[in-house]
Parts: structure tokens; sequence; C-alpha cells
């Protein structure tokens, strides 16, 4: 096997030097000239008619350009999903700070003084406020048009009520499976919504030029989802937009789908050429997008030596007032919420629920971290109960190369027994732990995605530098010194050789988007390919050059030469200098595509099995050490270890990063992190009452990576990004069971809950004694 | 709202500059000064990104007054590399170990970490997480940021090394 050069190496990502100096250009540095500043008048109101909107105050403030309604601009967005969300809210609002109109103006002080003149008369409406009430057939409707909205092709609604979307799987026969269990365990676990928190809040500017044209520039992970969408909502050919994004600070799957984009676009049609920028603050940021909470009603049946037999869940999402990516995140959960086990018999129900909250989507693991807070705390609660050891069990169930999964899969690529065992390794498992120290483990499985495409374009300079051109978003994972990694190993050049841009959608080609860990295994590919293509150009003219076959030649590091003959070897920016280039007139581009649609199998609606729902699978297994305060009820985590399979680490270090943030992530929201809603109205929109870690209170994380390679992957690699949110809390959470025979089925983990949860424990042994 | 004018002390230069009463240092740098360097995350004292040190102490400027800047000694992010543009060590030591990845908590923290080195050159891990629990990171989970520090430290005590 050949030796790499660069594969699995630490190489430093050149833009953090920009970012240590202060010059990182985010959107909301971005000064154009002209541009024009906005503000967005939010509902009050969870659920209510509008009655009136009267703007007339607002428009004569000097320094107003435009202030844009609802009605003005009565179209709804929400391509490759549900079409359901208008640009801004007409005849009703259905989410406490939906966006109800926009003011653009001189500067932010003018346009906020305009929009607090802005007099709206609204009628409240009965709101939905929780997802299982929200599926009833008497909740009122936040959608009663639900049934005129274009859906996407897998998205199922169910006329007449708030689920925007059902999905099911049917594995097995379920009434065997508990027929033939020993056992079974009927548990129902809740996980409150969450918010991404990214430093930087969304943010975009849009300008009309004199052709008409539309530009964008955003802070999102998917330029391509927001251009589908501006043009599919506004009926605009693809080619009249064009998408910029300049540095992102924190996505997290937050920015996966248009935000206020299209807010931006209405008010710059207003205003004459003028770029106008929409910037919102903290606590507009909270209501932009959240994690969707989640009650997952599970119900396991297993033998007495612990095999797993029977699993039926109900899964109820929290959507939010508008689909975004919801019914996907929905139905992935629905037959990923087996975890990373074997079960033979299978009946899960998931709900997407609209309710009178603010919209949820993406964040961090597209369901898995809401589903596996149920499923690895019901895990560790079956094993606590036989009297098995929680990692023998997991192992005992655990999928492995050539498994079939939850949905009929034979797997591949499967490091899930690695990861648990490092992790026990590691943490000494088994060995004893000191005094009031427990020690927990979660075991987590997470697919991506699937189909999807991306493309890449490699341009060779006339010196023999390359400009790598991918609309992949780097939001400090790394993925452009993955991609320069990638495309030097294949073409015999060196990453510093390699620029890689950023996206813009007239110049980078196609990418889905920066999201669902996707990037380095799709983007990747598509790299390799066309840097396969550039070696091929490249060996070609050198063959003429130096007077030999293609097959004959070496290219490294920049310098290609007859094999055995390093004495004939040029640069490769020889081949334009020496006049060879000049001759054959073509330019050096290399072209690659790669899409996941022919290895995807479509899952069966009836069924809901798939043989391949995912191109590949992510594994991973984490252990926590905690101590309990059982007068304060304050977990202190003293320890977390963290092993990931991911296929093949290409940059190590930024593996590591990858880690050591989603542990810390999942540490929030273990112990901290939760939306308090009062009327559908968030109460704790700021960084003082919703609380996310600071230096203090993340303990040393220990990340261990492992490789199983996956046939697909470029160089065996599959992704990172989220998984490593999912396991955390259950393993603190099962931490804190071993420790001190508590158990806690909604999170957050507060001081509180434990307080009070150590009281009933003693209230309970003093009872039976 | 009546301007006035006033000169600010940013990065070892007098900078003069037309305000507010109610302009903020935060958004003064920003806006006014070109110095998009310093951050605003949360423009409520919350986060830390806006971090600028002032007379070397380590300040949020979304709360300082822009007037009230006036005659004290600010240091922006901008301020921190020599003038041939040499980095900082701190600045070398978080590329190296990692600890950038979005970068927009990063003018903050390194500022509030030039601060804490200033005063205490080989700090403890437990006293460099307390001097940077004031600056919020989503991203790096903080591992390769005290990482970042702890090499830095020793960097600067090498005895040999001129810092600003």
């Amino acid at each position: 096997m050949k030796e790499l050069e660069f594969i699995g190496k630490s190489i430093l990502k050149p833009d953090a030097r920009e970012k240590v100096r202060g010059r990182a250009v985010f959107t909301s540095d971005l000064k154009l000239p002209n541009m024009l500043h906005a503000r967005i008048l939010r509902s009050p109101h969870a659920h209510a008619k509008i009655l009136s909107i009267d703007k007339r105050a607002a428009m004569k403030v000097p320094g107003v350009s435009a202030v844009v309604l609802g009605k003005d601009y009565p179209f709804r967005f929400g391509h490759g999903t549900v079409t359901d969300t208008p640009i801004l809210a007409w005849e009703k609002v259905r989410y406490c700070g939906e966006p109800v109109a926009a003011v653009a103006a001189v500067d932010h002080e003018v346009a906020q003084k305009a929009v607090q003149l802005i007099k709206v008369e609204y009628e409240p409406l009965p709101a939905v406020l929780d997802p299982r009430e929200g599926v009833g057939r008497d909740a009122p409707l936040v959608h009663p048009d639900l049934e005129s909205y274009t859906k996407a092709g897998f998205v199922h609604t169910v006329p007449g009520t708030n689920i925007c979307h059902h999905s099911v799987l049917f594995t097995g026969d379920i009434k065997e499976g508990f027929k033939n269990s020993d056992r079974i365990f009927d548990n129902t676990f809740r996980i409150p919504s969450i918010q991404a928190c990214s430093l930087e809040a969304h943010v975009s500017i849009a300008q009309v030029d004199g052709e008409g044209r539309l530009t964008i520039w955003s802070s999102t992970q998917a330029p391509y989802v927001v251009r589908a969408n501006i043009c599919d909502a506004l009926g605009w050919d693809m080619s009249r937009v064009r998408v910029i994004v300049p540095s992102v600070g924190g996505g997290f799957g937050s920015k996966d789908f248009p935000k206020l984009e299209l807010i931006a676009t209405v008010l710059a049609f207003e205003v004459k050429g003028k770029p106008v920028r929409v910037c919102i603050d903290r606590d507009e940021e909270f209501v932009t997008k959240v994690r969707p909470s989640l009650i997952s009603v599970l119900k396991t049946g297993v033998k007495n030596d612990g095999t797993l037999m029977a699993l039926e869940a109900e899964l109820y999402f929290d959507n939010g007032a508008y689909a975004d990516l919801g019914p996907a995140i929905t139905q992935n959960s629905c037959y990923a919420v087996t975890g990373p086990y074997k079960i033979p018999h299978i009946k899960s129900d998931a709900y997407c629920v609209y309710t009178n909250l603010p919209v949820a989507g993406s964040f961090r693991g597209f369901g898995v971290g809401e589903i596996a807070w149920g499923y690895e705390t019901q895990i560790d609660i079956i094993a606590a109960d036989l009297g098995i050891d929680p990692v023998e069990f997991r192992l005992k169930n655990g999928l492995e190369e050539g498994s079939v999964s939850a949905t009929g899969e034979i797997m591949h690529s499967v490091g899930l027994k690695e990861c648990l065992r490092s992790v026990a390794f590691e943490m000494d498992w088994g060995g004893g732990t000191g005094e009031g120290v427990g020690h927990g483990i979660a075991a987590v499985y997470k697919g991506t995605g699937t189909p999807s495409a991306s493309a890449v374009s490699l341009k060779m300079n006339e010196d023999g530098t390359v400009n790598l051109l991918t609309s992949q978003v780097d939001m400090g994972q790394g993925v452009k010194i993955t991609l320069a990694q990638i495309a030097a190993e294949v073409i015999g050049l060196t990453p510093e050789a390699i620029h890689v841009s950023s996206p813009d959608t007239d110049l980078t080609p196609y990418e889905r988007s920066t999201t669902g860990s996707r990037a380095t295994f799709m983007a990747g590919n598509s790299t390799l390919i066309a840097g396969v293509d550039l070696r091929k150009q490249l060996l070609d003219l050198a063959s003429a050059l130096l007077e030999a076959t293609p097959e004959d030649l070496v290219i490294k590091q920049g310098r290609i030469w007859v094999k055995g003959s390093p004495g004939t070897a040029i640069g490769v920016e020889e081949l334009w200098q020496g006049g060879y280039y000049s001759k054959l007139q073509y330019p050096l581009l290399g072209r690659g595509a790669y899409t996941t649609a022919d290895l995807f199998r479509p899952i069966d609606r009836k069924t809901g099995r798939s043989e391949r729902p995912s191109s590949f699978w992510m594994y991973c297994a984490q252990g926590a050490e905690v101590r309990v305060d059982e007068d304060t009820g304050k977990i202190n985590v003293i320890r977390v270890v963290a092993a990931h399979d991911v296929g093949r680490a290409i940059n190590p270090l930024n593996c590591e990063g990858q880690i050591e943030g989603s542990v810390t992530q999942g540490i929030g929201i273990a112990l901290m992190e939760y939306m308090v809603f009062e009327n559908g109205c968030l109460r704790n929109s700021d960084w003082s009452t919703y609380k996310i870690p600071t230096a203090l209170d993340v303990p040393p994380i220990k990340a261990l990576i492992v490789e199983a390679p996956h046939s697909d992957g470029p160089f065996g690699a599959k992704g990172l990004g989220e998984p490593g949110v999912a396991p955390t809390p259950p393993s603190i959470a099962n931490a804190v069971f071993n420790t001190t025979g508590v158990r806690i089925y909604d999170l957050p983990l507060t001081p509180e809950k434990v307080y009070w949860a150590l009281k009933r424990k003693q209230a309970q042994r003093r009872n039976k004694t | 709202m009546a301007q006035t004018k006033i000169f600010l002390q940013i990065n070892s230069e007098e900078l003069e500059v037309t305000v507010k009463p109610t302009d903020t240092l935060a958004e003064v740098l920003n806006e006014k000064l070109d110095l998009i360097g310093t951050k605003q995350a949360c423009g409520i004292g919350e986060c830390g990104s806006c971090t600028v040190l002032m007379d070397g102490k380590p300040v949020n400027s979304c709360l300082i007054i822009a007037m009230d800047a006036v005659d004290r000694n600010i240091v922006t992010i901008e301020g921190l590399e020599r003038e041939d543009g040499t980095l900082h060590p701190i600045q070398e030591s978080f590329i190296i170990s990692g600890a950038v990845q979005c970068g927009f908590c990063i003018p903050g923290m390194i500022l509030s970490t030039k601060a804490l080195l200033d005063e205490k050159p080989m700090p403890t891990e437990d006293q460099i997480r307390e001097s940077l629990a004031g600056n919020l990171c989503r991203c790096t989970g903080y591992t390769k940021i005290v990482q970042a520090v702890k090499d830095a430290s020793r960097t600067m005590n090498q005895g040999n090394h001129h810092d600003k």
C-alpha cells in the first residue's frame, strides 16, 4: 500500500492566521457603499390573527428607505421540505418572535426607531405548545392550509392535524418480539428545546444590481439551498441569483436553511440598488432556529441474558411553527432510534408536530442527540436491572461489520465495538472508582443525509499552484485544509500550493450543503475525482515534454520526473512555461463530481425499510466520570473519554477539535441548556439565563480516534462533525446513576432535579425499612 | 443626538472620531474605525467576544461608552502583532495548537490571555480557565485554547522574547 504523504497528518489550517489577527471578514464586517440597515418587527404572540398593520408613522421617520409587510410579498418558501414559511407573516402569526415587518434605513438606530412605530393589531388565538397535545384531533391548527402546501416526495403530512410529517418503521413482528421477551421496559424520556448559540448570529445582506441580478452575502452553511429557496419562492431563474459566503462564525446546523436571506431580498427590491443588511440581536437569534424538543416513549423487550428482542418507539418532535428540515430529522430519527444495536423486531412511529413555538430544525446531529438521550438511558436501565455490565451489554448487542440494521441494511465500516473497548480501557472500566465517583457510558451511531451531490473544480494556475473551487463552508472545522490535503495527495502537489475558495454560487460548483458530517466524504470524493482528472492532464502534457509515457512518470510535491530518473525532474509550472502549454492550448482544469444517488435505496413508504438509507454511518462511544454533591445536586464531571470511528482521520488535530467541541456542547445540553417558554414566548434569550459551558465547565476530554475504513470514502474517511454531542448527556446521566442510584428521565440534569431525585430515593429507602 | 469629536488612544495611535453619547466603544471600533477584529456576539457583556484591553485590563467594549474611553490606553486584536506583521507569541500558539475554529471568539480570547499572562506569566490551568471564563466559545470546547495559553506562557518565559 502506497505510503501517504499528507493524509493522516495534522497540517495547520491556513485561515487560522487571519482569525488570530482579527482580519477574517464575516458577513457583518462587510461595509458596502450606500448600505442600508434593517430591523425586524416581531410577533409578541405565539398564535394570533393579524387584523391590521399601520406603517404610516414608520415611513415618515427621516432616514427610512423602506417598510415591508408580509402582504407586500406574499410568498412562501421551503424548497425540498414543506413550502410553508412566509417571508414575513401575513394574515396570521404562528410563533412569538415571528417576523411581521421589516424596515431598511440609513442606520440601525433609525431602523429600530421606525420598527417601534409600526402599529399591529392582533387577535390572539389558542396556541399549541406541546407536541403530544398537538397531535390530537382537537388541537388548534397551526396550519389549517397544510394540504395546499407543496411538499417534497418523502413528506407525509396527516390532513386536518398538526402532524407535519409522520414516519414509520416496521421490522420483524413486534408482537412476536415482545412475546419472546423475558422482560419489557417502558419509559418516557424528555429533552427540551436548545439553541445552537453560534457566536456569530444569523446575518444577511442583499443587493439587486442594475441588471436585476440579486447578490446575497450570508452567514450560511448552504448557499445553494438559499439560492434554490429564493428562486423557488419568487419564480426566478437560478442564474439571476448569486450567493456569497464570507467567514462564518459557527453554524452547528442552525444555518442550513434560509432565515434572513429572503427578508433582506424583499427589502433590497424596495431600495433601488442599495445593499440592505439584516443584522439581528442575540435575543432574536435565540428564536430564529432551535433544536426540537422531543418526547420519546420507548418500550423495549429483552431476554434475561441481555439479548435485545423488540423496540416499540413513539417519538414526538416539537417542530415549532414551520417545517424547516423537521420532516427529514423526524424520518432519520424514526429508523435510528434503535441505537447502534441489533434489534430484530421494531415498530417505530415518529411525528414531526407543528406547534406555536419557534421553528425547530437542524442542530448538530439532526435528531441523533434528541433520540440518543432516550435510547442510551433505556439501554442503561435495562443493563442495570438485569445485572449486566453496561459495556458488556452494549458489546453483546452492538452492530458489527455485516450486521443487519433496523431498516435491513447490511452494515459496513462499523467501528462501534472498538470505540466501546477504547473508552472502557481508557477509563479502566470495572476497575473501581473512588468514593462517590461514578462511571457511565453511552454509544451512538449516525448516518448522513442521502442522497446528495457535490462538485469540486481544480483550477491550475500558470505557476503550478492550484485554486480549489468548492462551495463547502469552512466554519472552523477545517474542511479547506482537508480538501487541500486530499488534492495534494492525489495530484502530487503540496497542500501549501492549493488555495481553497469560499463559496460563491457564480463561481464555485454545486455542493448540497455543509451539514450532516458530509463534507469530508462528499467533497473529499469530488476532490479526489477532480484531482485524478487534473493529474491525468498534467501527465499527458508532461509526457510530451519529458518524452515518456504517462505511466512512466511520477509527480510529487509539484515536481514531475521519469520513474527512476530524478535528474529529469521539472516543476509543474514548467509545463506552462516550457511552451508546451501554449502549444496544446487547453486550460488545466480538474473536474470532479460525486453523488450518493446511485448507492441510496429509498425508504419504503409503508414499511420504512431501506437497504441503504445512508451512504455511511459514524459510530462513537463516550464515557463520563462524575462526582455528585448530594447536598446540592450539583454534578461535577471529572473527565470525559470520547472514542469516534471516523473511517480515516485525514487531519487528526482537526478531528480532536471536533470531538472536544461536540462533547462540550453535550456537557452543556446535559447539565445546563434548556429553553424556557411562557405562553409560547421565550423567557431566557441571553447567555446569563441560557447558560452554555465556559472554560470553567469543561473537564479534561480525552479524544480517541478509531478508524474503520469505509470503502466508499476518500482514503476510507467518513465523517465526524456531529455525533459527539449525542452520547455525552446519557453517559453523564448513567454515571450519576452509577454513583447515586438515581435515574433522571428529563434533561437537563440541573442541580435541583438531581437534588429532589436524591431526596425521593432516600424517602423511598426510608419507607422500605 | 449631538455628535462630539473625541480622541481615542488605540494600539498606540491617537485616532480622532466623531461619536454620539450613546455609542459604545465596540460600535465605534467596528463602524467608525474599521477595526473589525473586535466582535459583537451579544452586545450586552455576556460573552467576551468584544474584549479589548483598557489600560492593560480586559473589558467588554460593548459595555464601555466610547466617550469614557478617552485618555485610556486601548489595545485591540489588531494592535497585538508587530508593525512588520510578526505575530505575538499568543497568536502563534493559538494557530499551532489548533485552538482556532470559527474564529469569532478568538480576538477576545487572545486579549484576555494577554491580560492574564502579563499579570501571571506562568498560570496554572485553573487560573487560565478562571481568566477565560468570561470568553465564551461554542466551537472548541476550550481544550486546545487552554493548551495554547500554556504553550504561549512557556514560549514567552523562555527569556529572550520581547512582546509589546
